[in-house]
């Protein structure tokens, strides 16, 4: 083959490499030979003849490569669309509201970040407020702009909710849950504060934690996307709670930062349609924002000397890891116990059981744990590390009956894996089985610190030197979120 | 006279819905009338049906040959010299439903060159 057809046929098939690779599979061996042919006979009739033909490959070559690609992008859409309408059931409305908001589009993506962006604008509009009132010395005014932000956010959620349901609870909505859950939970606090007067955070304490776990759960079996898309914004409201140390400036940098980097993250969440990028996302996003509230909190707080944590990295560090670990449960929390159930579900008749009682088994620890909190403690500031010491023997009976059938259970649901061979690893199997036992140890640090739940869990872990028993809980994260993410079946089961 | 059946009328009508093909498509498909072939002498055979005003590139060419395979009117088919000497080449033959539409179309030009003769005829 003469140098020039062989060049030719070089630049040829690097140009192939334009198409979609369906499209490559089936015509590119084919086309090559066909080029070859056809530059062989061309160059017979001159270097000019052939330079010419070469062009007109090429032109030809780049219309019809996009001309495929949007072939495969419109079959894609249209399979979508169908599936949405599968989905949906019945009704043209659906399917055409759907089709208005494909997972991945730009239109679902910036839906998806929107409330993020207003809740960070609403906070910065608070702060920018309560500096310009501490300055005039007018009172209230926070109070009513606030107010009156909060109705109109109201209102928003309320119709976004609306269009949501229109187009059959598409995954961006979740990015709203978060806020609707909030505004069906005020003003049950204002009413438990106005009949029992007592401190409504402490029954917030008992009952949320134990309702996000439930719902995240039942979240995680029909649509992953979505439990990473409420997990977001609750951990970035969660952080909002240490942000009362602040004065407004470094509050209102620490809002928009926090609220815009959400934002972001949500929208490249659903513009990539990828749950498993989103929780590696989410713990990076949980982690560059605790990062910045643990140095705001040492560097730059509000508060008097005397209280105030030295200004070390090492505080630095000592108030970020626990809340880092402890917002990571609310999406591997969910995660683990999902994946732990689809393994459950795969391992034969004694999978299912095995499961069960994993899962009731930290249900019951975390309840008691919870139990203990609210019966002990009238304060925010809650002891764990005397748990133990409660008195309360009937709530450690259940968390130690809890922990004992959660073991029981690993140990079943490991066995059934392993003999009806689910999994083609072994060593995947046992951490699967073993990894989500942690969950109550690492739920319970943000309630007071690391040795707290070890201190009646794990004895020996409580005097462990701090950077010894982060390095261990860092690294079960990492492990956990390795173990969500992995690909252990070809086909995932929507509901279950 | 033969009555058309019902499922005959319904593909009648679902080949009319196709016409009027494309220069390119009919020229693809006329290549292919008589005998089965592979790309570069549908290629040459297009370029030389349209008396050189068609010259098709592979992209241009293997695109619609994709579409043709996924409408079925073409068939990709076994090549005894190709599998012989060694190069692989896949030769495609019309379907026939790839030749209902090729006469049709045909039927249809016919059509249209029969009313402009006697139109012109008449004037």
């Amino acid at each position: 083959m003469p140098t020039t057809t062989r060049l030719a046929r070089h630049i040829y098939t690097m140009c192939l490499g334009f198409y979609p690779s369906s499209f490559r599979e089936a015509f590119a061996d084919e086309m090559q030979v066909v080029f070859v042919e056809a530059a062989f006979e061309t160059q017979r009739r001159g270097i000019l003849a052939l330079l010419s033909m070469i062009w007109r490959e090429m032109c030809g070559l780049r219309v019809c490569a996009v001309s495929e690609h949007w072939q495969v992008r419109s079959r894609k859409e249209l399979m979508m669309n169908e599936t949405l309408e599968i989905d949906a059931g019945s009704g043209t409305a659906q399917m055409d509201m759907g089709s208005r908001y494909d997972p991945g589009s730009w239109r679902a993506a910036l839906m998806a970040g929107l409330p993020h962006f207003l809740m960070g604008c609403f906070f910065a509009t608070l702060s920018i407020v309560t500096a310009y009132e501490f300055a005039s010395s007018r009172e209230n005014l926070t109070d009513i702009i606030g107010i009156a932000l909060a109705v109109i956010f109201a209102v928003l959620v309320g119709a976004i909710l609306l269009i949501g349901r229109r187009a059959s609870w598409p995954s961006w909505v979740a990015s709203w849950y978060p806020y609707a859950g909030i505004l069906v939970l005020l003003p049950l606090l204002w009413l438990m504060q106005r009949i029992n007067q007592s401190d409504p955070l402490r029954y917030l304490m008992l009952v949320m934690p134990v309702t996000l776990a439930l719902v995240m759960y039942l979240v995680a079996r029909r649509n992953r996307l979505k439990v990473v898309l409420i997990a977001l914004p609750v951990m970035t409201l969660l952080w909002g709670v240490f942000l009362e140390f602040f004065t407004p400036e470094v509050d209102l940098i620490l809002n928009l930062w926090g609220w815009t980097l959400t934002a972001v993250v949500a929208v490249a969440i659903v513009r990539l349609d990828n749950w498993r990028l989103g929780v590696w996302l989410f713990l990076a996003l949980s982690l560059l924002i605790s990062f910045t509230a643990a140095v705001a909190f040492v560097y730059w707080n509000n508060i008097p000397p005397e209280h105030a944590p030295d200004r070390t990295i090492y505080e630095v560090i000592k108030f970020l890891v626990p809340q880092f670990l402890t917002f990571s449960i609310l999406v591997l929390g969910p995660l683990l116990v999902w994946t732990l159930g689809e393994l459950g579900h795969r391992s034969g008749p004694m999978g299912t059981p095995a499961f069960q009682l994993i899962f009731w088994g930290l249900l019951v620890v975390m309840v008691c744990f919870l139990g203990a909190v609210f019966l002990r403690d009238g304060s925010n500031y809650v002891l764990v590390y005397r748990f133990r010491d409660t008195g309360l023997s009937w709530l450690v009976l259940g968390a130690a009956l809890g922990g004992i059938a959660a073991v029981f259970g690993s140990l079943m649901l490991g066995a059934a894996a392993v003999i009806n061979k689910v999994l083609s690893s072994r060593t995947t199997t046992i951490l699967l089985v073993a990894v989500p036992l942690m969950l109550p140890l690492v739920f319970s640090i943000v309630y007071n610190n690391i040795s707290g739940m070890a201190s009646w869990l794990l004895a020996p872990l409580r005097d462990f030197p701090f950077v010894i028993s982060t390095t261990i809980m860092l690294g079960w994260v990492l492990l956990a979120a390795w173990l969500v993410t992995r690909r252990f079946w070809k086909v995932e089961p929507r509901i279950r | 006279m033969r009555y058309l059946r019902g499922d005959e009328i319904s593909r009648d009508r679902e080949i009319l819905e196709e016409l009027p093909l494309t220069e390119t498509t009919f020229f693809i498909l006329l290549s292919l009338s008589p005998s089965p072939k592979h790309g570069y002498a549908m290629m040459k055979d297009v370029e030389q049906l349209s008396e050189g005003r068609i010259r098709l590139s592979t992209g241009t060419l293997y695109g619609a040959i994709k579409r043709l395979l996924e409408e079925s009117w073409i068939k990709r088919v076994e090549d005894q010299n190709s599998l012989e000497d060694g190069r692989g080449r896949k030769v495609y033959a019309l379907t026939r439903y790839g030749r209902r539409i090729l006469n049709a179309e045909f039927d249809r030009l016919k059509d249209l060159v029969a009313a402009a003769r006697q139109v012109y005829a008449e004037g």
